[in-house]
């Protein structure tokens, strides 16, 4: 039945798009006179419901509105949240991508390597060139050579996760320094530095997505690619720069994760893409595409580490922390399917 | 168009909500250290192996019996998760941490944020980085390698064995520490005339230690020796051997590390011939009474004075010598 | 007709419908020529024995992806079904605990099913989530211990039995390829899959009751993942809450390289057969070779990704391209 609504909307979208010029293209934003439901629980949902736990935890959870702890959250959701701004566009767009934990390690080896022989600018730098880099493989690859997302990303992570491993040989970067650790463990206006930086990449995110012609062609892709690509959208060119962003983006997470550390090696955070992933569709993006927005990635990044933080201070069992995670993840995605159900049986009788 | 607009007021509020929360937080920040009982954290590598369950579980006890609070939390093997759940702990107000560091490399972050709270740090095992740490209880990793080579070597010689091949099997490629085994292993091992003829990852699995031993296996028939860098590898070494029609007690001398219950079972069944046993109960409550010295600010005596390293003995444990449980 | 033209089209065909076959018999040669002992009949009975293994959660995994879903969720259930299996043998004996481990499995697919269709989560993160659950319950099951078998119970013919010396895992690989092919090209519930795969909403305006068939698929999946976790803990006799970690990629992985498309609606079950031996033999390869874990790394990647070119040399819907990742 998803479906069928699925495919209306999409039916619709085509006859509208398909006449207008590239410039009139814009995403949907729900209904134009009236706000509907899922599209306002789609966006500020999740950012509703942190707040929620936030208000909760304060009043009933020892040591969460600790100051040290609660800039500590903030910190440990940027990491995730920084790759999950630049995901949210290749989801946005029906794609994903799974390399991203692979050049996590990559790049974070590489900038703790640098700044460890003192090439502070280098290290810096260079990790951000080779994300962008293989973001513009992982690009060429899906959109032009047009082999799936899935497997070139996934070929990827063992590809480059092999190949650091054989540059590394197997040996952990390690940094002693003060200078490119500051970027990681530091405060700005008593605000986490890494925090900061996610604002600013999720804001500059959300500003490229809704005001600039790329972000509408992403969108327009997404919804619905070949009838984007009749109204003139360069579908194949916004997918090349979506995975470029996601790289780049990865790629300035692994700096400040390698800064947070002090260390960095291939096997970093397994699972990353999956966690980057699951942030971006919490954050109401929809995986088929067209749907979706930066605030809810961004509250959701921040929900995750916040769920863990809670659990963490009520001393709940590891293994059922698992349990409780994966649930919040389930119920929270439910939400919408259960309500459309109900919407559906409400209109039938 | 109002949805940006509510998007901006949402981002705006949330920002200044998040703002408000954090300066009013610190006001109720909890002071510790006062009349009651102090708090022991505990930071461990992961709850899924029975090595690091009795480390906490020794850990624990020894917490409870010196009249500590005791707060745990599991690092599930990864760094991030390890930084920022033990700091998670030291802002819980506790006076002393003691941590099995998942990367040893990533303790930097951690010592430097305990001491600023002038919050003493004991390093169960694994290693302690290049960090500042105030203590560390290590097993000798490249000894225990070192003590698997000399019982292997004993072995095959009582058997009247003359093959010179063996097999080292190792954990992940990126578990640094660990791989010192293997390298005292495989030191040892050539010093006294054998040849290193496959050395395969099993990545710490029961699993893929059972089927790099058939590959092992059909490479080299001849193998006589078999060292796994863990007991659960070690155990899916022996099975391997047993489905080939062999023994991994005489007819190849597979010699695991760890001392885990499983290899204990596998040495009294005659599946296996060796284990290097390390004593995670006896680390942990070592560990708590460190934490105790640097609580008091009494004086402590190193191994290693340099590296504030204090040594735990590796047992070997065979058949002649199995603990009765 | 030019017997050129004649020869090249043949050629064209057999490449078409053999591409896999062949693909496995020159690597197969490469092996032999390179490595020591490839070919000794231990080490090929090896080979297809772990390639069973690995094929049986694979053949599954052919019927979700051929349903346009995903299942992540398999090495979990895996280590699920093999802890709850392995924990009734002393009470209820082998042949029970099989089928309990068996049930477990499925029922654990069932619920996936339920939430992807029910609950109307996508299946990529439905099962994600399933994934962290499941695990989590295996865990709280064990306590987070080691599951062992003592003496001999005669769990062991799971994975080393044999009949007309061919082993256990082997023949129950190939009988589920034979069984399911037969269920996907004769019965309703087969066609109805790949039609689901090809365009759900078209299949449900054909009258097809999607969701009971997606149920059906992801119990297929779960009993499947249920049987590889069981045949590896029978391998070693013992299970645990680790188990099998990091087996969906593997088995996405085999389907892949087997050529069933992404995009859904067509299933080569033989292919996921051929695909799982093709990994496992280069494994095996390189270890006796003794090349390093990174270069295997490598080598599945760069496999991974000339499988596919060799797919979409035929040329895809770009549609469907961008679409993958849906569900239905």
């Amino acid at each position: 039945m998803m479906n069928e609504t699925k495919q209306i909307l999409q039916d619709s979208d085509a006859s509208t798009l398909a006449p207008l010029p590239p410039s009139a293209t814009t995403p949907r934003r729900g209904g134009l006179g009236s706000i509907s439901w899922d599209v306002v629980w789609e966006r500020y949902g999740i950012a509703t419901i942190l707040v929620l736990l936030w208000v909760v935890a304060y009043f009933n959870v020892n040591y969460f509105g600790n100051v040290d702890n609660f800039a500590e959250v903030l910190r440990q959701s940027s990491f995730v949240g920084i790759a999950a701004v630049g995901m949210t566009y290749v989801i946005l767009m029906g794609a994903f991508d799974l390399s991203v934990v692979s050049t996590l390690g990559l790049c974070a080896w590489l900038a703790v390597t640098l700044a460890s022989k003192h090439q502070l600018g280098l290290a810096l730098t260079l990790p951000l060139l080779v994300g962008i880099g293989i973001g513009m493989l992982n690009g060429t690859m899906v959109a032009y050579l047009r082999i799936p997302a899935f497997i070139v990303t996934l070929a990827m992570q063992f590809l480059i996760r092999g190949y650091t491993f054989i540059v590394a040989g197997g040996d952990n970067a390690l940094y002693a320094g003060k200078e490119y650790t500051s970027l990681g463990t530091g405060f700005i206006a008593g605000v986490p530095t890494p925090f900061i930086i996610f604002i600013i990449v999720a804001v500059v995110g959300a500003v490229v997505l809704r005001n600039t012609p790329f972000g509408r062609y992403i969108y327009a892709a997404g919804s619905n690619a070949q009838a984007a690509q009749v109204a003139g959208v360069p579908v194949k060119r916004t997918l090349f720069w979506g995975f470029v962003v996601v790289g780049g983006c990865t790629a300035l997470a692994a700096v400040l994760l390698g800064a947070r550390l002090y260390t960095a090696g291939p096997g970093l955070e397994p699972g990353f893409e999956l966690n980057v992933i699951a942030a971006v569709v919490l954050g109401g993006t929809r995986l088929s595409g067209g749907r979706g927005s930066l605030i809810g990635t961004f509250a959701a990044a921040i929900l995750f580490t916040t769920l863990s933080n809670v659990l963490n201070l009520l001393s709940i069992d590891p293994f059922v922390q698992q349990v409780v995670t994966g649930s919040v993840l389930l119920i929270a995605l439910s939400v919408e399917g259960v309500r459309s159900r109900l919407a559906e049986r409400l209109n039938r009788g | 168009m109002r949805f940006p607009k509510l998007n901006k007021l949402l981002i705006i509020g949330a920002t200044a909500g998040m703002l408000a929360l954090s300066g009013c937080g610190a006001s109720t920040a909890a002071s510790s250290g006062g009349g009651g009982p102090k708090t022991i954290g505990f930071s461990v590598y992961d709850m899924q192996y029975g090595y690091f369950q009795t480390m906490e579980k020794g850990t624990h006890a020894a917490a409870t019996a010196a009249g500590y609070n005791y707060k745990l939390f599991d690092e599930k093997s990864s760094e991030s998760n390890m930084v920022s759940g033990t700091q998670d702990l030291l802002n819980q107000g506790i006076s002393a941490l003691i941590i099995s560091p998942f990367q040893p490399g990533a303790l930097g972050p951690i010592v430097d944020a305990a001491h600023a709270k002038k919050i003493p740090v004991v390093v169960d095992d694994i290693g302690g980085g290049s960090s500042n740490y105030d203590a560390i209880v290590i097993s000798d990793n490249a000894n225990g390698g070192k003590l698997a080579a000399d019982e292997m070597d004993k072995e095959l010689k009582a058997a009247g064995k003359t093959g010179k091949k063996v097999a080292s099997i190792t954990c992940e490629p990126s578990a640094v520490y660990a791989a010192r085994r293997n390298v005292g292993f495989d030191a040892e091992i050539t010093t006294l005339g054998y040849t290193v003829v496959s050395e395969v990852s099993g990545h710490s699995k029961q699993e893929e230690g059972y089927k790099d031993t058939q590959d092992i296996l059909n490479a080299h028939p001849d193998i006589v020796g078999i060292f796994s860098c863990n007991d659960p590898m070690a155990v899916g070494a022996a099975q391997a051997l047993k489905d080939a029609g062999k023994s991994g007690a005489k007819d190849v001398i597979v010699v695991g590390f760890n001392g885990d219950q499983i290899a204990l079972d596998a040495i009294k069944n005659g599946q296996m011939a060796a284990t290097v046993q390390q004593q995670p109960d006896k680390m942990g409550a070592m560990t708590v009474d460190l934490a105790t010295k640097l609580i008091n600010k009494t004086a402590i005596t190193f191994d290693n004075p340099g590296a504030r390293e204090i040594y735990v003995p590796v047992n070997l444990i065979t058949k002649a010598n199995l603990p009765t449980s | 007709m030019n017997p050129a033209i004649l020869a090249r089209n043949f050629i064209q065909v057999a490449w078409r419908s053999y591409r896999m076959g062949f693909v496995v018999l020159v690597v197969g040669i490469l092996l032999a020529i390179f490595a020591p002992h490839f070919l000794r009949a231990d080490n090929i009975i090896n080979v297809l024995t772990n390639a069973s293994v690995v094929a049986i959660v694979g053949l599954g995994m052919t019927l979700a992806i051929a349903s346009g879903n995903f299942d992540l969720s398999v090495g979990a259930t895996a280590a699920f079904a093999s802890v709850v299996s392995l924990s009734m043998v002393p009470h209820y004996g082998v042949f029970i605990s099989v089928l309990i481990g068996l049930v477990v499995g499925a029922i654990v697919g069932f619920c996936n099913g339920i939430i992807i269709t029910e609950l109307r989560v996508p299946a990529f993160i439905a099962t994600l989530g399933t994934l962290t659950i499941v695990r989590g319950f295996s865990l709280i099951y064990t306590k987070g211990q080691d599951i062992t078998l003592f003496g001999d119970t005669g769990y062991k013919v799971l994975s080393g039995g044999r009949l007309l010396g061919i082993p256990a895992p082997i023949i129950m690989a190939v009988a589920l390829a034979a069984v399911l092919a037969a269920v996907m090209k004769y019965t309703p519930f087969g066609r109805h899959t790949l039609a689901i795969g090809s365009n759900a909403a078209a299949a449900r305006k054909a009258g097809v009751r999607v969701n009971p068939v997606l149920w059906g698929v992801f119990a297929i999946v779960g009993a499947t993942a249920a049987l590889t976790g069981m045949i590896v803990s029978a391998q070693v006799l013992t299970a645990n809450g680790r188990l099998d970690t990091g087996l969906e990629l593997q088995a996405i992985a085999v389907v892949v390289i087997g050529g069933t498309s992404l995009s859904g609606g067509q299933a080569t079950l033989v292919g996921t057969l051929l695909g799982s031996i093709l990994i496992t033999m280069i494994n095996n390869g390189l270890n006796l070779l003794n090349v390093p874990a990174s270069y295997q790394l490598l080598t599945v990647g760069v496999l991974l990704l000339l499988a596919v070119a060799l797919e979409v040399s035929r040329g895809l819907d770009l549609r469907k391209v961008l679409r993958i990742g849906t569900s239905a």
